[in-house]
């Protein structure tokens, strides 16, 4: 089983200071650790965004692509390799503004989507 | 499409008919990354839709294979007739500047061939190979010999055997090498895990806006396009080359050209044809060899602004006579065809 250090990426973090993204990548850091999967078992799949990022800050598999084509991509992926635990990730630009959000559900694979929001509160 | 799905369980092929042309370029960027070989079918219109996807397969240096069936555009156009104007549009789609290789087959027998041939270099050069094909040549019927398959390799050009036993965590997608190829893995191999990233990235395949990364990795994506040039582009002349007058042809005009040749030559008339079906990469030296002495060169086209004419007299300077078109969305009759070159020579 994979303990938590496992999972660190060497790469620096882009978020601003503050920002709740940081909550959300120690929780999916946590999730994956209590899973008992190894790095090389898990497929991140993004597309443009700030939570797309997410997935370069896990050491995991990862493909970051095009705004709003992360399902069509994790859907195929995990079609070809149903052994990988597949995960997309995304913001609410991304899937819902952008997004090309039937492919999964056309073709039933069991795919885990994280959809997440950051409302930035402004300053008057 | 329905063929290879009544195929499907028996060669292991997944057939998916995804919701839209995005969504199926995406797919099979997403399931060659995953390490299987895939391609996708589509018209100019649908191509269209596709072509951010081709920016993503160059950028990321995943190898697919799209097969582009031409129809008259521009938009709906006519749907279910035949045209040859894509050709430029295939050449230069995607934004951004990457290597890709377009095939432009003009008979069965290179259909086949150049399907193995584009998946054999999509996957050893990782990079995105288009097929052109139009109404015509797809709806058209032929007798033909049966291929032979002892001629078709299946090669994948990966590094799985050699990553099984490196050090754990060790991989990069986007290791710079002598030939701008990065030694290539799939996801889910045992202690390494694969990066691949659409933004501009490093080694690694992470994020990066450092300028000298920048310049490696464009030169790398650039570089493979030379490798090809060397391994792609022999044209076929008929009956020979470098004849008086030459007619210059790619993709579905294959069949009326050459019966026009035919019925030209015994009229003992000095003509012959150039056929390129491997026309990008343009084959410049083979072109140029074969119609160096040549005094009247003629594309024939079923295209309204020349494009195999300017794409021929950007790449080899060539000096081209005329240009022999049809854009109305009917193939050229052999009848028709004579006419017209009489009528330029």
């Amino acid at each position: 089983m994979a303990k938590l250090p496992d999972y660190e990426s060497k790469d620096p973090i882009a978020w601003c200071p503050g920002c709740g993204n940081f909550g959300i990548l120690e929780a999916v850091k946590q999730a994956l650790t209590e899973s008992n999967l190894e790095p090389y078992q898990i497929l991140m799949v993004s597309g443009i965004g700030q939570a797309a990022k997410l997935p370069h800050y896990v050491k995991c598999n990862l493909f970051n692509g095009l705004h709003g084509r992360t399902l069509p991509v994790a859907t195929a992926a995990k079609i070809t390799n149903h052994k990988l635990t597949v995960i997309g990730v995304s913001g609410d630009g991304d899937a819902y503004g952008e997004g090309e959000i039937t492919s999964c559900m056309l073709y039933g694979e069991i795919l885990i989507l994280l959809i997440w929001c950051i409302i930035t509160k402004f300053m008057d | 499409m329905e063929y290879v799905a009544s195929k499907a369980k028996e060669f292991n092929i997944v057939v998916e008919q995804s919701e839209d042309e995005i969504a199926a370029i995406n797919m099979i960027i997403g399931a060659a990354f995953t390490g299987v070989r895939a391609m996708t079918s589509t018209s100019g219109g649908g191509f269209a839709l596709m072509v951010e996807g081709l920016s993503l397969a160059g950028m990321t240096e995943t190898p697919i294979v799209v097969v582009i069936g031409q129809r008259p555009g521009p938009a709906t156009g006519f749907p279910t007739r035949t045209e040859q104007g894509d050709l430029l549009f295939a050449i230069h789609a995607g934004h951004g500047e990457f290597s890709r290789i377009v095939f432009t087959p003009g008979t069965p027998e290179e259909a086949f061939s150049l399907t193995n041939k584009a998946f054999d270099f999509a996957e050893k050069y990782q990079i995105p190979v288009l097929i052109l094909t139009d109404q015509l040549f797809n709806d058209s019927y032929w007798t033909v010999d049966a291929f032979d398959l002892e001629r078709i390799a299946v090669e994948r050009y990966d590094a799985i055997n050699k990553w099984l036993n490196q050090p754990a965590y060790t991989y990069q997608k986007y290791k710079i090498t002598e030939t701008g190829i990065s030694p290539r893995i799939y996801p889910g191999l045992r202690n390494q895990v694969v990066y691949a990233d659409s933004d501009e990235h490093t080694e690694d395949g992470h994020i990066t806006e450092s300028a000298e990364i920048r310049n490696k990795m464009v030169e790398k994506r650039l570089k493979k396009f030379e490798a090809i040039r060397h391994e792609s582009g022999s044209c076929y002349t008929y009956p020979e080359d470098n004849l008086e007058t030459m007619l210059v042809c790619c993709g579905s005009t294959f069949g009326v050209v050459k019966e026009a040749i035919d019925i030209l030559q015994e009229k003992k008339m000095k003509i012959g044809m150039l056929h390129i079906s491997e026309i990008y990469p343009f084959p410049r030296e083979s072109v140029m060899a074969q119609l160096g002495f040549s005094r009247k060169i003629f594309t024939v086209e079923n295209n309204a602004t020349g494009q195999l004419f300017r794409l021929m007299t950007a790449e080899t300077r060539i000096k081209i006579t005329d240009k022999i078109l049809k854009f109305d969305g009917r193939p050229f009759s052999v009848q028709e065809l004579l006419r017209r070159i009489e009528m330029v020579i």
